[in-house]
């Protein structure tokens, strides 16, 4: 059982804030993401729930419990860093012994939830073994081994797979997302992988600038970006960000006039950006086949993904993706018809909230 | 043991390529050896060989008679065995205090940022270039005022002052080597700040403190001005060989010129395992 709060945390380091009046809760036995890119915070916000870094202003509380004050080892939680960070002069038992030794844990008791931590991370048979002697991917292993022997009730992970390789990382990213399920852990995850963000996290938080931008579940952070950069850092590709007019329950972009519900905030004749994924765009060659509101694009690039096309088009003055089928048979310069699939444009604001 | 067997294959590449370079690098290193070692051997051949042999000319570059007369001779000399276990403590002794006031000077260098940080790297430097001599006249009044002239003590605490500059900046870098990630991990799993310096810290730093052990036992080993102005009737082995070689036997002082090398060899191959991991090579 843990619950953190973060109440209005304010950290700035000379020249810059690393984080501006930012809150937060995670739930339960909830997997927080914690997204966005190098320089948004994100780290800050880890190492001070950590406890290695101390906020000028604001609170954390894990379990209703103000653990502001309280050190690093006192706060009932468990951390795994980027680089690992595994003690060098001691061998992987010992390793994740550390933490147990640590809190005086009786030495069968130890000897017991290492073997079982280290069973369960397939590590068994490296005990006896120097981490300079492991491989990347067995490093990663035992550092997420020291952590979970703890039976924490809060886990804090800062980008842990982002020294693996690719194939590596897809794999552990499941592997992960189970464990933490099973050990039924708190957990806040640091990454600046969206798609590490939408495939692993309960919740994730978009940060940009010290500020958290938006907290929803992956498929609303998605689907339903409640700012630009939201839409533009998540997703492969990022969601295409248009310019346009509003009007009373339509917009107009680039002279064609497209059906958007209006929003608070907003009046008829703003100027706003809208956006609208790649896949939710149907295209064709015939402007018959488009039906009503089509609009016409030329096409600038084809990429052909295996699984599907990547088309980049210019409608106007203004670039965007849009993915088909593999086998539409288009090439550069063709004219193509496009329509928005029904409720698929989002109203994202206005241009100078970027 | 793993890094030697990881660059052993590009070893055997290197070899196959470009053998000049090899061949020019084992010639250097030879050169240089022989450069260090030759006086050490000369000295060392004098000391061994009976006193009459010292003055045959041509000198045998081989030992024709060895003798342990002039060793003998040298260590029963009133008050030579005394001196070298002097120098032995005042070493020991120097090597723990600048250990024990430097690691944590150094350790703050590497890991803090303070007002005046880079003002306080330069003076460590400068500190050496005070000469001993303006200071040592005061040192030894106020030796004399405490009571501690003429100690193992009193030298051993300048020695430290003479080495703390370098043992402070050695063990800074050393440090800045560590990660403070691995602190982090130690203090997340229930280390103080202390603990994870002592319990992570540390034992990764054993090599580079070793060297900084190194130089300032060597360094103690082989001062003289310092030890000749602080003691009188309790000298230091370089102190009292000074004091006695002009008007000693040759043979005497080659032999005292070899027990005032060897303990630093000694020292130096004890340390040697560790110090390899300072730069980097080889692997635990």
């Amino acid at each position: 059982m843990a619950e953190i709060q973060i109440e209005r945390i304010t950290k700035r380091y000379p020249g810059t804030v690393a984080l501006d009046d930012v809150s937060l809760t995670v739930h339960d036995q909830e997997f927080m993401v914690l997204l966005g890119p190098s320089g948004c915070g994100k780290t800050t916000l880890l190492r001070l729930i950590a406890g290695f870094e101390q906020p000028d202003e604001g609170a954390i509380l894990i379990d209703g419990r103000d653990v502001t004050d309280v050190p690093p080892g006192k706060r009932g939680l468990a951390m795994v860093f980027q680089s690992y960070a595994l003690f060098p002069h001691l061998r992987v038992f010992d390793n994740i012994a550390f933490g147990l030794r640590m809190h005086h844990v009786s030495r069968a008791d130890t000897e017991r939830r290492v073997r079982e931590a280290a069973e369960l991370m397939q590590i068994g048979g490296m005990l006896d073994r120097y981490p300079t002697q492991l491989s990347g991917g067995q490093r990663q292993r035992v550092a997420v081994a020291r952590a979970l022997v703890m039976e924490p009730a809060v886990i804090l992970m800062d980008e842990p797979l982002s020294n693996l390789d690719a194939l590596l990382r897809m794999q552990m990213r499941a592997e992960l997302k189970r464990l933490l399920h099973e050990a039924r852990t708190t957990t806040v995850y640091v990454t600046h992988d969206q798609i590490e963000a939408l495939s692993m996290g309960d919740r994730t938080a978009v940060m940009r600038h010290g500020r958290i931008l938006q907290v929803d579940t992956p498929m609303m952070v998605y689907d339903r970006p409640g700012h630009v950069f939201v839409a533009q850092f998540i997703g492969t590709p990022p969601m295409n960000v248009l310019r346009g007019r509003m009007g009373e329950r339509e917009v107009e972009v680039e002279g064609h006039v497209l059906p958007l519900g209006i929003q608070d905030g907003i009046k008829p004749g703003d100027d706003v950006v809208v956006g609208v994924r790649a896949e939710n765009i149907a295209v064709t060659r015939e402007r018959d086949g488009a039906g009503a509101g089509a609009v016409p694009a030329e096409v600038g690039v084809v990429e052909p993904l295996g699984s599907h096309l990547l088309l980049t088009l210019a409608v106007g003055g203004q670039w965007l993706k849009v993915a088909t089928r593999a086998d539409f048979d288009v090439k550069p310069s063709d004219r193509v018809w496009l329509r928005p699939e029904q409720g698929a444009l989002r109203l994202l604001g206005r241009p100078d909230e970027g | 043991m793993t890094d030697a067997v990881a660059t052993r294959p590009a070893a055997v590449v290197r070899a196959r390529h470009v053998d000049g370079g090899r061949l020019l690098l084992y010639g250097c290193a030879i050169l240089i050896t022989l450069f260090m070692l030759t006086p050490v051997y000369l000295i060392a051949l004098a000391a061994f060989s009976t006193p009459e042999a010292i003055f045959d000319y041509p000198h045998p570059l081989v030992p024709t008679s060895i003798s342990l007369d002039n060793i003998r001779f040298f260590l029963t000399f009133q008050g030579i065995l005394p001196a070298l276990l002097r120098s032995l403590a005042v070493g020991g002794l120097t090597v723990v205090l600048s250990l024990v006031l430097g690691c944590p000077a150094g350790y703050a260098l590497a890991r803090y940022w303070f007002r005046g940080k880079d003002a306080a790297q330069l003076v460590l430097v400068n500190v050496r270039a005070i000469p001993m001599v303006i200071i040592s006249i005061p040192l030894l009044v106020t030796f004399i005022e405490w009571n501690l002239n003429d100690t193992v003590v009193s030298v051993a605490l300048v020695h430290a002052a003479i080495t703390l500059p370098l043992t402070i900046l050695i063990s800074a870098s050393v440090f800045l080597r560590v990660p403070a990630e691995l602190e982090e991990a130690a203090m997340s799993l229930g280390t103080s700040k202390v603990g994870a310096v002592i319990r992570v810290v540390l034992p990764n730093s054993v090599p580079g403190l070793a060297a900084a052990a190194l130089f300032a036992f060597v360094t103690s080993w082989n001062e003289v001005f310092v030890a000749v102005i602080l003691t009188l009737r309790n000298p230091t082995l370089p102190a009292a060989l000074v004091q006695q070689l002009s008007d000693s036997p040759i043979a005497f002082r080659f032999a005292g010129g070899l027990c005032l090398t060897v303990p630093a060899f000694v020292f130096i191959f004890f340390m040697r395992p560790y110090l390899f991991n300072a730069f980097g090579v080889g692997g635990k």
